[in-house]
């Protein structure tokens, strides 16, 4: 009700931008949806969450991940705003 | 499976001049038409390299013993244009070679029709050869396009190049 609750609420919760490739884009049936997390949510937990939430069938040990188009490592930080896309093993050439 | 939720990987968001541009630059671009390989010789050509060579990866009839109708590539553009950019300053830097220069295309594609093209010029023969493998290896590695490659029951599966 306050402005201090509010901007507590703001503050402690950060909007991410999935978008999804290949099969994943498959079984989540969209190209891309917005997650509000509450900050310091890890790659880790937003794939755990996203793959409950979807039912994916791959493993995170099998998939890597990428923010704002540069793959980064699972452990890095996200923050309010970024693109992140799980990369499902790649079938180029 | 409905298409729409693969529109935004089966065609690039750049002009096929602006992809040309990139990969001219860069070393690597995506794109949604056909591979116009004098126009990337004539990119190459370069009067202090005796050697030009040139891998064209095509689309094959058969996957191991099952037969292949047709396939379509996906690709994460902007992600595969950073990559892309990072493993021909890569192989810049391992092999004595003078520049190089590969494309992926996504979309649909048909038999024999050209997926990947590297090209890479040197001085001499041997850096070519061996920085034109490397590229394409760390291309079918780490670039993001995926396969689904469709039979002739018109059933489709996702394929993967490392298991």
């Amino acid at each position: 009700m306050s402005t201090i609750d509010m901007t507590t609420d703001v503050e402690s919760t950060m909007d991410i931008n999935v978008i999804y490739f290949a099969s994943l884009a498959d079984e989540a049936n969209c190209q891309q949806e917005t997650v509000k997390l509450p900050q310091d949510t890890s790659l880790t937990e937003l794939y755990e969450q996203l793959s409950q939430k979807h039912r994916f069938s791959r493993p995170k040990a099998e998939l890597r991940v990428a923010v704002n188009d540069y793959f980064v490592k699972w452990t890095d930080q996200i923050n309010d705003g970024d693109s992140v896309v799980f990369i499902t093993p790649v079938a180029g050439g | 499976m409905t298409d729409n939720v693969h529109n935004h990987s089966m065609t690039i968001k750049r002009s096929t001049d602006e992809a040309y541009l990139i990969a001219e630059r860069d070393g690597f671009a995506l794109l949604d038409i056909a591979i116009d390989e004098n126009k990337l010789k004539s990119t190459l050509a370069n009067d202090s390299c005796g050697a030009f060579v040139c891998f064209e990866g095509r689309v094959r009839n058969h996957n191991n013993a099952t037969s292949v109708a047709r396939l379509t590539y996906y690709g994460y553009e902007d992600l595969a244009i950073n990559q892309g950019r990072a493993i021909i300053e890569e192989a810049k830097k391992r092999f004595e070679i003078t520049h190089a220069i590969a494309i992926h295309r996504i979309g649909a594609l048909e038999i024999g029709d050209v997926a990947v093209w590297v090209g890479v010029v040197s001085a001499h023969r041997y850096p070519a050869f061996d920085a034109c493998r490397w590229i394409l290896d760390t291309i079918k590695a780490d670039i993001p396009v995926w396969k689904q490659e469709y039979y002739e029951d018109d059933s489709s599966k996702w394929l993967s190049n490392n298991g």
